[in-house]
């Protein structure tokens, strides 16, 4: 199935491509920690991940069509 | 040095020194200013008469080697809110009242000719007030440009008004100079900058160059807990790296992806703009033109979230911009141009206008019809017509609501007259708790429930669903208020609400400069007394809970992409402030 994974901040460099998000084919019963597992991100980098605009953690299962937004700890005002 | 008072009266041009007295001795910044106003202004005056007053107030620990202790608050009845406005700013200023002794400038009453402008100057030995026909009708650039060419003292800072402030405009702001100075850092909300202009105070200077630092009473103590709390805000990945790295602006992509960002006027919440000028973006814009990014706003800043914008050429042209700044004149507007953008900056700092007021206008213009939605250029000639004066000008230099309601708008994103700044309420509904029953008006400062409700700073609680919020808004107003008081900056609270170390080292460093033993229930206490100050006075003026409400459409017209409503219900918004 296909997602749509989005690196941000200080998280970009960990997209394959050089881009800032990418569509990636993975299998069913994935989780959002073995995606960032698979693509090297050190699991103490990200800290906010959202799923469709709502809050997940590393253990959520995806499913097709699924936006996947990763950040690492950001804050302003 | 001085008393800690000084009164400015307007009228004679009299200056008086006071002592502190003793109910306000523990006061400093917003409870200094609160104080004062419900002390001394009638809560029923016209704010823009004789008998409002404007106070300038350096933090407790402002003029310090206190880290990051520069914020400087200004306190009037508001023409905006019509209620007590504290609008907070960094800069240089508080660090230079602080440390010439100077716990708050009262500038009361107003000349008797409404054309005559003047300027305070502020010296370690004698202050004076000089009238400054030179200085009329001058942006913030040009009259800071003129002052020093005056006083030539590379050591001094600026607080000035722009042409919005002498036309007593309602989003007028005051500008205070930055390091550099040049004058990027404004008490934006609350149009102080008219009240400023009404007094017919155009320039405040401010020269410590005869002075030294602010000494504490037990300076081991003060040097330990100062270095436990620049160890702690170090140490924060927010604090120590995000903030520093891509400045408040890195918010534009999470707070657009939660679906929480304000588009076109309140309309939607989340836009396409949002990726084109996310702080991402600017990062990399600013460095391929040799700006600078973690840049201070004042001495002692230890986060160094403000960054210098340059032109394409590589010129200089504003400071950040600011997220808030960048919102409202970006994807609120449709607008996804940062060079645009920019530009709006670097005229509302001019012109003397509060960013978020402004940027709110212009999204409530384009609903209006005045001009089509992402129309850079046309917001740009808008905001000239602002700065000459033109009748329109004065009607979008009014703020959010004057202009919709001049153009008959029913989508008007303001709560006590003040717009809303760039959280939805509808998908953040912390926030929401805090737009709407905070004394301030709209004010995402005054509580900022982003941090649990998006980032996960201080624990979690559910932006989409309303269990959580008001006790999450209660706690944080008052933390907020006391934080205000110190002259600490505002972004601290990313660590102190993770790291109990830090929030023991600001009452410790109170301790260690006053000599007191001040416990963490005291500063609680201390931001308690502050809101029930600004609710006393609020109440005074004819505001009640209808005024502590969020605009019907927040209620009834579900937001994309969650299509929520707001859904925090009245009984629960009236128990907010319930301990005032």
């Amino acid at each position: 199935m296909i997602i749509n994974l989005k690196f941000f901040a200080s998280l970009r460099p960990y997209m394959p491509g050089d881009k800032d998000e990418s569509w990636v084919d993975v299998q069913m019963e994935t989780n959002v920690g073995e995606v960032l597992d698979y693509l090297k991100v050190p699991p103490d980098k990200p800290k906010i991940y959202l799923l469709n605009g709502v809050h997940a953690d590393r253990e959520t299962l995806l499913k097709e069509g699924d936006v996947l937004s990763v950040f690492p700890p950001v804050a302003g005002g | 040095m001085y008393k800690g008072i000084v009164r400015v009266n307007m009228k004679t041009l009299e200056i008086t020194h006071e002592d502190v007295p003793e109910k306000w001795g523990a006061f400093g910044g917003r409870a200094m200013t609160s104080a004062v106003l419900l002390d001394e202004v009638d809560p029923l005056c016209i704010p823009l008469g004789k008998n409002n007053k404007l106070i300038f107030a350096p933090g407790l620990l402002s003029g310090s080697s206190a880290p990051i202790s520069g914020r400087l608050s200004v306190g009037a009845k508001s023409p905006l809110t019509l209620g007590i406005k504290e609008s907070n700013a960094g800069g240089q200023a508080a660090q230079i009242l602080g440390r010439l002794g100077i716990r708050a400038i009262i500038v009361e009453d107003k000349p008797e000719d409404p054309g005559k402008f003047y300027t305070l100057e502020v010296r370690a030995g004698s202050i004076t007030v000089v009238e400054c026909p030179e200085l009329k009708g001058l942006g913030n650039y040009d009259t800071v440009d003129k002052l020093m060419a005056k006083y030539s003292d590379k050591k001094a800072g600026y607080i000035t008004i722009g042409q919005a402030g002498e036309m007593k405009l309602l989003a007028a702001s005051i500008a205070c100079t930055d390091r550099e100075l040049r004058p990027t850092r404004h008490a934006g909300r609350g149009g102080l900058g008219a009240v400023m202009g009404s007094k017919g105070l155009k320039a405040i200077f401010l020269d410590d160059s005869e002075v030294s630092m602010r000494q504490p009473v037990d300076k081991e103590a003060f040097r330990a807990a100062s270095k436990k709390f620049a160890k702690a805000l170090k140490e924060h990945p927010v604090t120590g790296e995000g903030l520093p790295t891509y400045g408040t602006n890195v918010l534009m992509n999470i707070v657009n992806e939660a679906g929480g960002l304000p588009a076109k006027n309140f309309r939607t919440g989340s836009t396409d703009c949002a990726a084109k000028v996310s702080g991402e973006v600017q990062h990399d814009m600013i460095l391929e033109r040799g700006g600078k990014v973690a840049h201070g706003c004042h001495s002692g800043c230890v986060i160094q979230c403000s960054r210098i914008w340059n032109d394409k050429d590589g010129n200089y042209l504003t400071k950040g911009p600011e997220y808030e700044t960048i919102w409202a004149h970006g994807p609120n507007c449709e607008i996804d141009d940062l060079d645009a953008i920019a530009i709006m900056d670097r005229m509302d700092d001019d012109i003397g206008l509060d960013t978020i007021e402004m940027g709110a206008t212009m999204g409530v213009a384009m609903e209006a019809g005045i001009l089509e939605w992402g129309d850079a250029d046309g917001v740009i000639k808008l905001l000239e017509e602002v700065g000459q004066g033109t009748p329109l000008g004065r009607i979008l230099g009014s703020g959010a609501k004057v202009t919709g309601e001049c153009y008959g708008v029913d989508h008007i994103p303001v709560v006590k007259g003040q717009a809303m700044p760039a959280y939805e309420p509808r998908s953040i509904m912390g926030i929401g708790v805090t737009y709407a029953t905070s004394p301030q008006g709209a004010d995402h400062t005054a509580g900022y429930a982003i941090a649990t409700n998006i980032l996960k700073v201080g624990g979690f609680v559910d932006p989409l669903k309303p269990e959580g919020q008001v006790e999450l808004s209660r706690n944080l107003q008052i933390a907020t208020a006391a934080i205000d008081a110190t002259g600490l900056c505002l972004f601290v609270a990313f660590a102190v609400l993770d790291k109990p170390e830090a929030f023991e080292a600001i009452y410790e460093m109170l301790n260690g400069f006053y000599g007191l033993n001040l416990g963490p229930d005291d500063v609680t206490e201390l931001g308690k007394t502050i809101l029930r100050a600004e609710v006393k006075f609020n109440r005074a003026a004819g505001f009640n809970e209808a005024d502590d409400r969020l605009p019907e459409w927040c209620m009834t017209e579900p937001l994309a992409p969650h299509n929520t409503v707001f859904s925090v219900t009245d009984d629960e918004l009236d128990s907010v402030l319930d301990f005032v």
